[in-house]
């Protein structure tokens, strides 16, 4: 039985940017009055509504919103208007290795990284073997993560992140992280947790992983819900009216 | 199947959102790690500045002896100068440092609220439990200068950690209002500068509180007890040393202060909590 693990109604979000920061000048000097803060509606009236189980692929282009909207549904940002109820544990990857103390070593920012993405201290001893050996970051483990190159760094993060047991889960794109072996191995543990069952939004560019990955698939356009459905069929649209250049 | 617990309802409408107090203990291994962070990275430097934090409160404390009490003349209560300087010093050492760290500590950790989701307010309270070994160390000193000077442990010690949670309320009210005032504001950090630089002299540190009632009066010395590190102050200092009764009066009043402090940046703070990210 399919019980509703997400439900977005009617949700917006006006970001409004103050061009005066200075306390000194709001009460000395009164300049600001006459400045409106600038408006900019990045959410307009979003509703749609996921399974348990359900893999939502998200669409559109630069400033459509499709951040805004992962950053609301992970409570980043609150919406302006609208509700939003989310059944089940939520994790939100919107980034990489979040967190990371680069004077701290590789134990110490697995368990700061995996608390922040909201798993217990219990949680994260009980992966912490596996979440290393997937890294396969070995013996440096133990040297602070300044002393890794850059794609080491991610690879940790990843490995954190990819441990996460959580019913929801959130993905800004998070593929592309290290070498070309990493990235297969990334590719694949992604694969499995997708089909565990869990509900899952994921945002990209990517049409081919949208494809293979998602089962629905939603259209951001200005804000607005484009269209929402079944995702080979969302897809072909989009394909057909955004022609990729080859 | 899911458990009913982790359903999250998310409603612009809310202004307040206070069932966080269920997602502050679904945390609080995070707040465990943000502590023990803190302390690592401030401590794997320390060791090389470990010759300084000895050396320099030592200094200051003798400047601060020959210039108050040699050249001022100022009484300190039949407490010997240097510790009676000592304990003020370590109170308002915890005060001070616990607002710098944390007054842009949600500046600094702007990229983690705009990327994750988790309860705001571990990121300006971390420093107030880091900031208590800084506390504990110098209590230490504080027992050497009690064996140095002859003076033993009086049953007023008992109070002692009544005054210390006055001592983490007050500062945990001051943490909250400055953090958020200084997300919002830019330029609040030089304001906040500037008040803890004054407040250095309002405090009751180099000189008894109990000058202002002689000076001025008991009506000034209840005024005065409003700003509750001055009860704090005499409070470690009553407790600790056990030489001058507890000023119960002063602690009542900053009790009462502190608390809404607390209180009023408590909720400041929640009201504030969800526009962080967009700051």
């Amino acid at each position: 039985m399919k019980q509703p693990a997400i439900i977005v109604e009617g949700v917006s979000k006006v970001y409004k940017l103050r061009a005066n920061r200075n306390l000194f000048f709001k009460f000395f000097a009164n300049q600001h009055k006459s400045k409106a803060p600038l408006e900019i509606q990045a959410l307009t009236d979003v509703s749609f509504s996921l399974d348990q189980g359900d893999v939502l692929g998200v669409i559109g282009g630069n400033g459509d919103g499709k951040s805004t909207l992962l950053k609301i549904l992970s409570q980043v940002t609150f919406p302006s208007a609208g509700k939003v109820s989310l059944t089940g544990r939520v994790s939100s990857l919107l980034e990489i290795g979040t967190g990371f103390h680069s004077d701290l070593n590789g134990i110490d920012n697995i368990f700061i990284n995996g608390t922040l993405l909201g798993m217990s201290k219990k949680e994260v001893e009980a992966r912490l073997e596996e979440i290393v050996e997937f890294s396969g970051i070995g013996d440096l483990i133990h040297l602070p993560v300044k002393t890794y190159s850059s794609g080491m760094t991610m690879r940790l993060g990843f490995s954190v992140a990819a441990h996460l047991d959580s019913e929801i889960l959130l993905l800004d794109e998070v593929f592309a992280v290290g070498d070309l072996d990493f990235q297969a191995k990334a590719i694949s543990k992604i694969e499995t947790l997708f089909k565990r069952g869990k509900t899952i939004v994921y945002v990209s560019h990517d049409i081919q992983s949208i494809r293979r990955l998602c089962t629905k698939c939603l259209i951001l356009e200005k804000g607005r819900v484009k269209r929402i459905g079944e995702v080979d069929q969302i897809v072909n649209e989009y394909l057909q009216n955004n022609r990729p250049m080859v | 199947m899911v458990e009913k617990k982790y359903a999250t309802l998310i409603d612009a409408n809310d202004k307040y959102r206070l069932t966080q107090i269920s997602q502050w203990l679904a945390y609080k291994d995070l707040l465990y790690f943000f502590v023990v962070k803190d302390i690592k990275v401030s401590y794997s430097q320390a060791y090389l500045g470990i010759g300084w934090a000895v050396f320099s409160p030592a200094i200051r404390i003798a400047i601060l002896t020959l210039v108050f009490s040699k050249l001022a003349g100022i009484k300190s209560d039949d407490i010997p100068y240097p510790l009676f300087c000592l304990v003020g010093i370590l109170a308002w050492t915890y005060f001070l440092n616990s607002i710098n760290t944390a007054t842009s500590s949600l500046i600094s950790n702007h990229k983690i609220i705009s990327k994750v989701y988790f309860p705001r307010l571990f990121i300006p309270i971390t420093p107030l439990f880091s900031k208590l070994i800084d506390l504990f160390i110098g209590l230490l000193f504080v027992v050497f200068f009690m064996m140095y000077y002859g003076i033993g442990i009086s049953d007023q010690l008992l109070f002692f950690p009544f005054v210390l949670v006055l001592l983490i309320i007050t500062t945990t009210g001051a943490v909250l209002w400055f953090s958020c005032l200084a997300l919002q504001y830019r330029d609040i950090k030089y304001a906040i500068n500037f008040l803890m630089q004054m407040l250095i002299f309002v405090s009751p540190i180099v000189f008894p509180a109990n000058l202002v009632k002689e000076k001025i009066g008991y009506m000034a010395y209840c005024i005065y007890g409003l700003y509750p590190v001055v009860g704090i102050i005499e409070g470690f200092r009553s407790t600790l040393l056990g030489i001058n009764p507890i000023p119960w009066d002063l602690l009542f009043i900053g009790t009462i202060s502190g608390l809404l402090f607390c209180i009023t940046g408590f909720f400041y703070f929640q009201r504030m909590e969800k526009t962080f990210a967009d700051l």
